[in-house]
């Protein structure tokens, strides 16, 4: 398997999650302001990550962290149907992008590529507003169990964890609470996250 | 049973149109705009739609769609890992809430949110541009199939065709021609006409 990689992309979660399966993964450097005529090839909307297996090419990174686990498992890491944790696995998977990062990625739209009078606009301000109160449910879980969806670390707590150090790369940390700081450091100290993260594209 | 909070024109129809075409019962129950400290103190952040199921609680509608076809099913709208189409049901599942539903929701907040002359800022444009970009690329995926899967309707339909709705009817945009008759074809599903009957009257209509 082939992953477009660029250092603090999403596709830091699929190297990671890969990292803690133990799988073997190719990494080419992929970049979304000078794209390579290859990754252009295999993913025209140019986004990363770009994941290709065989006759398989996705570009979302939780679907892809799904398909590892379901073609490559079992895993420990995903949440099976049955297990008490499950509804809690699946709501954190996705609201590690959809109700955390989704609110990242326009504000730093905003901030490297607005001009100068457009870099605090109402757009923004709401992003960052949206972000520090969609945290309550991280916090509100955190009071429960060690990890997102329980007592044991799983893919979903993947998911969380890149959506809060991509917060924290761009001036988010400071709305943490302490029990969202801790979590998140827990997180990044563990050896596959280590590795993943050291992975120069 | 499941019980889906929920208002029109809001994700919930997601979770709805996949309990008609399963066949499942549901219970709806309106959500008070704004949401109430009762409400709240069930689902933290007061967004909509939120769904109960015994002791289960989500508000997240991807993870909601995933739930209740692994739990209910099996069902032809999610089909096995060993599939071939898997991977792409994943795919199409996740990018329309994300890839696409990202850039919108920045398009909503500034609609609704927004002092006049903050309404067609630059990340307001920039949104509508990338929104758009997502849209053509799932214009040429599905090229001239009936769904993102060929000819079988996926829970990925019903994910991606909620983002294009909101394009089309609240920001009044154009779809590229074969979305525009896909969302015809996928609209025009019975379990769509009555899950749609169902709860366009439940509670005053709410985007976001």
């Amino acid at each position: 398997m082939k992953v477009f990689h660029a250092p603090g992309s999403r596709s830091t979660r699929v190297l990671w999650f890969a990292e803690e399966m133990g799988l073997p993964y190719e990494v080419e450097a992929g970049s979304i302001m000078a794209p390579s005529p290859a990754l252009k090839a295999a993913n025209p909307a140019v986004t990363l990550p770009c994941f290709i297996d065989g006759d398989v090419v996705l570009t979302e990174s939780m679907a892809i962290i799904q398909y590892l686990a379901d073609t490559y498992g079992p895993t420990p890491l995903a949440v099976k149907l049955g297990d008490r944790r499950y509804a809690d696995y699946l709501q954190f998977m996705y609201f590690g992008e959809a109700s955390l990062a989704a609110f990242i990625t326009p504000l730093v739209a905003t901030r490297f590529r607005a001009p100068d009078d457009q870099k605090e606009n109402f757009t923004a301000q709401a992003c960052r507003a949206m972000f520090r109160g969609r945290l309550k449910v991280i916090d509100a879980q955190l009071t429960k169990h060690a990890y997102i969806a329980g007592d044991d670390f799983t893919a979903a707590d993947i998911s969380i964890a890149y959506a809060l150090t991509f917060g924290s790369n761009f001036g988010l940390a400071e709305v943490f609470s302490p029990a969202v700081k801790d979590y998140l450091a827990k997180l990044q100290a563990r050896p596959a996250y280590q590795r993943a993260a050291e992975v120069k594209a | 049973m499941i019980k889906l909070h929920h208002a029109p024109h809001t994700r919930g129809m997601r979770v709805i149109w996949l309990c008609e075409e399963m066949g499942l019962p549901y219970e709806l129950a309106p959500v008070p705009f704004p949401p109430d400290d009762k409400y709240r103190a069930r689902n933290p952040i007061g967004s909509v739609p939120f769904l109960e199921d015994g002791d289960v609680a989500m508000n997240e509608s991807t993870a909601m769609l995933l739930y209740v076809a692994q739990k209910y099913g099996p069902t032809p709208l999610l089909p096995a890992p060993t599939e071939p189409c898997f991977g792409r049901v994943m795919q199409f599942l996740i990018f329309g809430e994300t890839t696409i539903t990202m850039w919108i929701n920045v398009m909503n907040l500034a609609l609704f949110f927004a002092p006049d002359d903050a309404k067609q800022n630059w990340s307001v444009q920039e949104a509508a541009r990338r929104a758009g970009a997502a849209i053509d690329y799932l214009s040429a995926t599905l090229g001239e199939s009936d769904y993102i899967v060929g000819d079988r309707f996926t829970v990925a339909d019903i994910s991606c065709s909620f983002p294009l709705a909101v394009w089309r009817r609240l920001h009044r945009r154009p779809l590229p021609p074969n979305l525009a008759t896909y969302m015809k074809r996928c609209e025009s599903r019975d379990a769509y006409r009555r899950g749609y009957d169902k709860q366009k009257d439940i509670a005053p209509a709410t985007f976001g």
